[in-house]
């Protein structure tokens, strides 16, 4: 086989892979290492420093099944970087169904909104936000979720009751006598906030999305209606004179940046079950901004099953790479890529691609 | 054309096409239109030429001119053009055989196997069945096409037209010559015997390797294939298939494959990490062809296939040959869309269809 020039830019998302045990020591609280009952059972979680090649950008991807807060009593937290968490359900058929009912607390104020469909809610640099707490749960395989971080480094500053500085340096020292580094920069908040969650005001409405207002592609067709900010990105693709082939997505929403209150992102999410061509008369593109394409199973009882065979090409010289397991695939800004073809599809996957740009620049 | 090492195996049928062909047989059971591609000028020295063709027409295919004969073995293949019917010829041939002038009449998909030597044709259509007509191609195994025709009613004129000028270093598509031995052929000199029986064949489906296992052998041949251990058919494989042997073939040094491919998808999976790819210690063609008899340049789809150990990738969506000398590495085969369901079919210069995954 000839040398592989973009090898590293392919990731499979077991590279971040974190077992919230390995954090713990026997003396800890059950509430320690920001596992709390609503958490992930199975987590990825992929950074730029460690992973992307040092894309601004840090991402997860999970199953959850469990009830109640994520970080008992280590909330609400607040980032240097804004972010958005993407709650998903696991049902290929229906790309609006959560099957749970989550809350979640935005704010120092508080303010405490609940939902239960596919929803996305945005969090700019420094708004302090959570507990995040799953209250119900319908699905019989719980849902998916993923964060996207514009910062290459997690870092994450706890302001809760329930945290203090010697817990997370116990837990950094259980990590490194696991031979692991904490993947997260924690700090503990010198301003405590109690928690007190209130109803919701509708100060912050504007950061809790339903994933429905930005649904793209509805049983392989582009939907007869659309936002706004898809129909002027529908209006780029026709003028490329790109359609969808047959491997493209069953349901698809995508979110742009003036979605998701400006930030300089742009995400979609959507379900694949078919072989085939991705985008068809599109050759090769470069984008002005990095992306990252993310492949993932839809298996909660095993995070590392993908179900299908996919390439891609990567770079002027077409290099091809399979991917068959659950992977992330880094594009950065000007590099030429596509097309990409599913092979073959033993179970329905997902997959989200995300650009850091509010709306993706085509370069000629 | 695109560029790259194994470019040069890679042939779009249209190389063969020749201005004014679909007024050629005007009034005949002959192609409407088709392209005949040769080892000599296409297909980098194979010995094989093959043809693809639509029709539609009743009647004698080259009146006057049959029988005629062959220095090589071919294979004559009749198929039908409904993707969903594989069964489905749509026509009703009547074809003579031998020295003997032997009727045989056939209305399935179906294979008429001519040794070098050995007379063929009047070939007539009696009737088209399905409004779109039907397909035929033959596999010839030589790279260069000759005939002797032998039919009394060709006219000096005609035989004139289908030689290259004296002198002239002109390589026609067909060389023809006209021996001096020649039959007649009418309702007096035609028999109804069956000395030919055995080289007229329906079409034979590929069968699954576990169909006469024991529940057993069964149960064991399906989980090596789970394990990925043995080839199984992707998304991309044809529900049906032909593939005929040289068992099948009363021994010709050939075995061929036709379907019909409606789904994107890789067309193999496995087996092992061999990502389908393959070689054969055997000549090979691949052709991929297109179904709409309105335009014999269209196939339907975009397919891409590996070629070599570097796994150089070839991208199509017209009517394509691919030339595989023995030892190409080749494959996998990819189809990235279908408007329209096109046909496969490959040709191998062996009995046997031995194949080694890499």
């Amino acid at each position: 086989m000839p040398e592989r020039k973009y090898e590293q830019l392919i990731k499979p998302l077991s590279d971040g892979r974190i077992e919230m045990a390995d954090f713990k020591t026997d003396d800890m609280s059950d509430s320690a290492s920001f596992n709390g009952p609503g958490n992930a059972d199975k987590i990825r979680w992929l950074n730029g420093r460690d992973h992307l090649e040092g894309m601004d950008l840090n991402f997860s991807w999970g199953f959850y099944t469990g009830l109640g807060d994520w970080h008992t009593g280590q909330d609400p937290h607040v980032h240097p970087y804004a972010e958005c968490l993407v709650f998903v359900g696991l049902d290929s058929a229906k790309l609006n169904y959560l099957g749970a009912e989550i809350e979640i607390s935005i704010g120092e104020e508080q303010e405490t909104y609940t939902f239960d469909e596919a929803t996305v809610v945005i969090i700019p640099a420094g708004v302090p936000h959570c507990p995040l707490v799953t209250k119900r749960m319908f699905s019989p395989k719980g849902y998916g979720f993923f964060l996207l971080c514009l910062d290459a480094e997690p870092a994450t500053t706890w302001m809760g009751e329930g945290i203090s500085q010697d817990m997370l340096d116990k837990m950094a020292a259980a990590a490194e006598a696991n031979g692991l580094k904490l993947p997260m920069k924690s700090t503990v908040s010198k301003k405590k906030i109690k928690k007190n969650p209130i109803k919701p005001t509708g100060k912050y409405d504007h950061l809790v999305k339903p994933l429905s207002s930005g649904f793209f592609i509805e049983r392989s067709d582009i939907r007869k209606t659309v936002s706004d900010t898809c129909a002027s990105y529908y209006s780029a693709m026709q003028q490329r004179g790109e359609t969808a082939g047959p491997g493209y997505a069953d349901h698809l929403t995508w979110m742009f940046g003036n979605d998701l209150a400006g930030l300089d992102m742009n995400f979609n999410w959507g379900f694949y079950s078919s072989p085939g061509i991705w985008q068809r008369n599109i050759g090769t593109r470069k984008n002005s901004a990095p992306e990252i394409l993310v492949f993932a199973g839809l298996n909660p009882k095993d995070i590392d099953y993908l179900g299908a065979s996919i390439e891609i090409e990567l770079g002027p010289e077409r290099e091809r790479y399979v991917i068959e397991k659950p992977s992330a695939v880094v594009i950065p800004a000007g590099l030429p890529y596509e097309p990409v073809v599913t092979r073959w599809v033993d179970r329905p996957f997902a997959a989200y691609k995300v650009g850091l740009s509010g709306m993706p620049e085509i370069l000629v | 054309m695109e560029k790259g090492k194994y470019a040069h195996l890679v042939k779009p049928l249209s190389i063969a096409a020749m201005p004014g062909a679909e007024r050629a047989f005007r009034n005949t059971g002959n192609a409407d239109i088709n392209l005949w591609l040769n080892g000599r000028d296409h297909l980098e020295g194979v010995e094989l030429n093959f043809s693809w063709g639509f029709y539609t027409g009743l009647g004698d295919w080259h009146p006057g001119m049959d029988p005629h004969v062959h220095p090589y073995p071919e294979a004559l293949v009749f198929v039908g053009l409904d993707p969903d019917n594989i069964d489905y010829l749509g026509a009703e041939m009547q074809y003579c055989l031998g020295k003997e002038l032997e009727i045989h009449n056939f209305d399935k998909p179906s294979v008429v196997i001519a040794k070098g030597g050995v007379l063929h044709c009047p070939s007539v259509t009696k009737e088209v069945l399905n409004p779109i007509g039907y397909s035929f191609f033959i596999i010839s195994l030589g790279a260069e096409p000759k005939t002797a025709w032998l039919g009394d009613g060709i006219s000096a004129e005609a035989m004139k037209a289908m030689q290259a000028p004296p002198d002239s270093d002109m390589k026609l598509p067909m060389v023809s010559t006209f021996p001096k031995k020649r039959y007649h052929v009418d309702d007096t000199t035609v028999t109804y015997g069956n000395k030919h029986d055995n080289i007229v064949k329906p079409l034979k489906l590929l069968e699954s390797p576990a169909k006469d296992m024991s529940p057993e052998e069964k149960a064991a041949y399906e989980e090596k294939v789970l394990k990925g251990e043995i080839m199984r058919p992707g998304p991309g494989s044809p529900d049906k298939m032909v593939w005929m042997t040289g068992e099948d073939l009363e021994g010709m040094d050939l075995n061929f494959t036709w379907g019909f491919h409606k789904k994107p998808g890789v067309w193999h999976r496995g087996p092992g990490k061999s990502d389908g790819r393959h070689v054969h210690p055997h000549d090979e063609v691949l052709v991929f062809a297109g179904t709409d008899p309105s335009d014999i340049d269209y196939l339907g789809a975009e397919i891409s296939i590996d070629l070599g150990e570097e796994g150089e990738r070839y991208v199509f969506d017209k009517p394509t040959a691919v030339v595989l000398p023995k030892g190409t590495v080749h494959n996998p085969i990819i189809t990235r869309y279908v408007d329209r369901p096109f046909a496969f079919f490959l040709m191998s210069l062996a009995k046997e269809h031995v194949t080694t995954y890499v």
